[in-house]
C-alpha cells in the first residue's frame, strides 16, 4: 500500500517514516520536503493514503486540498499540523476527504490507532475528523 | 367775484396741501424730513420760524424751519422751562404772544394724537393779524401729517435697526454653525484616523496570533517528535540518524521565539503610541 508523507521539515518525514515501518511491513512510503513534487506524483502514484502538513512555503496543505478537489482526486487525507488553531481545525472539515486532523508530533500508538482506523476504513473518526462516506482507500 | 375768489383761494390751497403731503410722503428719513417741510410750508402758512415737537413717552424731537431755509431735525431734545413751549404742553392751553421787539407774534398748540402721543406747533410770525383764528383748520391737518409722518419714520427706522440686529445675529450664527461643522469633520477625522489604527494594529495581532500558533509551534514540535521516538528505536539508530538533526530545529526553535518577542514588542509599542 503507498502512503504519501508531504512535510517541508525533512526531519518530521523521517520520523514518521520510522514509525510507519515499525507499525507496518507492507507499506511502500514516498516522503516530499517539496510539495510540488508531490503534487506532480499524485495521480501517477495514487496513494491510499497521504499523511499532510498545512503551513509549507510556496505550495500548502491548503493548496494541496484544493488541486486535489479541483481535481477530483479521492484520496484520504490526514492533516498533521503543529498549529493549534481553531481556524485551521474548522477549515480543515470544508475537505471532505479530510480524514483525521492530529497535532505534531504523533506517538507510535497514535500512528498505529490512525493506520488502523484509515485502513479498516473506520466511520469513528478521530478529534475534528471528517470522514468521507463510502470512500474505503485501496489495498 | 367773491365767490370766484374765495374758490381760486381754495383751490390754492387744496393744491398746496397736496404738494405738502406728496413731499413728506417721499422723505424716507427722519433727518430730510425738515426740508421737505420747509419747501413746501411757506404755501400754506406765513411764518418766520415754525417748530414742530413730537412727544412720546419715550422723549422729545423736535423740527425746526425758518423763512431763511434753516431746517433741522434735532432727537431726543428738552424744553426750556421758562419757554412758551414748556408752559402750553403742561397746561393744553394755546398760547398767543406778541413781540414788541420784533414784532413778531408767536402762536403755540399742543395737540393730542393718540395714546401716549402729543405734539407742539409753534409759530412765529410777522402778521400783524391774528392769523390764528384762520389758519387753525390748516395747522391741525399740517400737525396730523406731520405727527403720522414722523411716528412713521420712526417706526421705519426701528424696523431697519432690529433687521440690522438681525442680521448681525444671523451672521453670528452662521460663522457658529461653521465652527461647529467644522469642530464635527475634525472629530469625524480623528475618529477615523483611530479607527484605521485599530483595524491595522488588529490585523497585525491576528498576524502575531497565527505565528505563534504555526511558526513557533512547528520547531518545537519537531524537538518533541524526536525526543518521542528515543524510546521507539535503537539507540545507535537514534545517534546516528536522529541526533544530528535535532541541533537544527532547536535553533530554529530559538530563532522563532526570538522573533515572536521582537513583533510582541514591535505591536506593544504601536499600540502605545496611538
Amino acid at each position: 500500500m503507498k502512503v504519501f508523507l508531504i512535510d517541508d521539515q525533512k526531519i518530521t518525514n523521517v520520523l514518521n517514516k520510522k514509525y510507519l515501518n515499525m507499525i507496518r511491513e507492507d507499506l511502500v512510503i514516498y516522503d516530499f520536503d517539496d510539495p510540488e513534487l508531490a503534487l506532480e506524483a499524485l495521480e501517477k502514484e495514487k496513494p491510499a493514503l497521504i499523511f499532510l502538513d498545512l503551513n509549507m512555503p510556496i505550495v500548502s496543505g491548503w493548496d494541496i486540498l484544493s488541486f486535489m478537489r479541483n481535481h477530483h482526486i479521492e484520496i484520504p487525507v490526514i492533516i498533521l499540523t503543529s498549529s493549534n488553531s481553531q481556524q485551521d481545525r474548522e477549515k480543515a472539515t470544508l475537505y471532505h476527504n479530510v480524514f483525521s486532523f492530529q497535532l505534531k508530533p504523533l506517538t507510535k500508538i497514535r500512528f498505529t490507532d490512525l493506520l488502523d482506523d484509515a485502513l479498516k476504513s473506520g466511520n469513528e473518526g478521530d478529534i475534528g475528523t471528517k470522514l468521507v462516506p463510502d470512500q474505503k482507500p485501496e489495498k | 367775484m367773491e365767490g370766484i375768489q374765495s374758490y381760486l383761494g381754495y383751490k390754492i390751497l387744496f393744491e398746496a396741501m397736496v404738494r405738502f403731503s406728496a413731499g413728506i410722503s417721499e422723505v424716507k428719513s427722519l433727518e430730510n424730513l425738515p426740508g421737505q417741510i420747509s419747501r413746501h410750508l411757506k404755501y400754506l402758512i406765513n411764518f418766520h420760524d415754525f417748530r414742530f415737537y413730537y412727544v412720546v413717552p419715550e422723549g422729545m424731537d423736535s423740527i425746526v424751519v425758518d423763512k431763511s431755509g434753516y431746517a433741522s431735525y434735532a432727537f431726543g431734545c428738552h424744553l426750556d422751562p421758562n419757554s412758551v413751549e414748556a408752559e402750553v404742553m403742561e397746561t393744553g392751553i394755546p398760547a398767543q404772544i406778541n413781540c414788541s421787539e420784533t414784532g413778531h407774534q408767536i402762536h403755540c398748540w399742543k395737540f393730542t394724537n393718540g395714546k401716549d402721543q402729543d405734539s407742539l406747533i409753534r409759530i412765529q410770525s410777522q402778521d400783524t393779524v391774528s392769523q390764528a383764528e384762520n389758519s387753525i383748520p390748516i395747522i391741525k391737518v399740517i400737525n396730523k401729517m406731520v405727527a403720522a409722518r414722523v411716528e412713521n419714520l420712526k417706526m421705519i427706522d426701528l424696523i431697519h435697526r432690529q433687521n440690522q440686529k438681525l442680521e448681525k445675529l444671523t451672521v453670528a450664527l452662521h460663522s457658529k454653525n461653521k465652527e461647529v461643522r467644522e469642530l464635527n469633520r475634525l472629530q469625524e477625522a480623528t475618529i477615523q484616523v483611530k479607527t484605521a489604527s485599530l483595524k491595522s494594529s488588529n490585523s497585525k495581532l491576528k498576524a502575531l496570533i497565527q505565528f505563534n500558533s504555526h511558526q513557533l509551534r512547528e520547531p518545537l514540535t519537531r524537538v518533541l517528535g524526536m525526543i518521542a521516538i528515543k524510546d521507539d528505536i535503537p539507540q545507535d539508530e537514534f545517534i546516528s540518524d536522529i541526533l544530528p538533526l535535532m541541533q537544527e530545529s532547536v535553533l530554529d526553535l530559538d530563532l522563532a521565539v526570538r522573533e515572536v518577542v521582537e513583533r510582541s514588542e514591535l505591536l506593544k509599542d504601536e499600540i502605545e503610541t496611538t
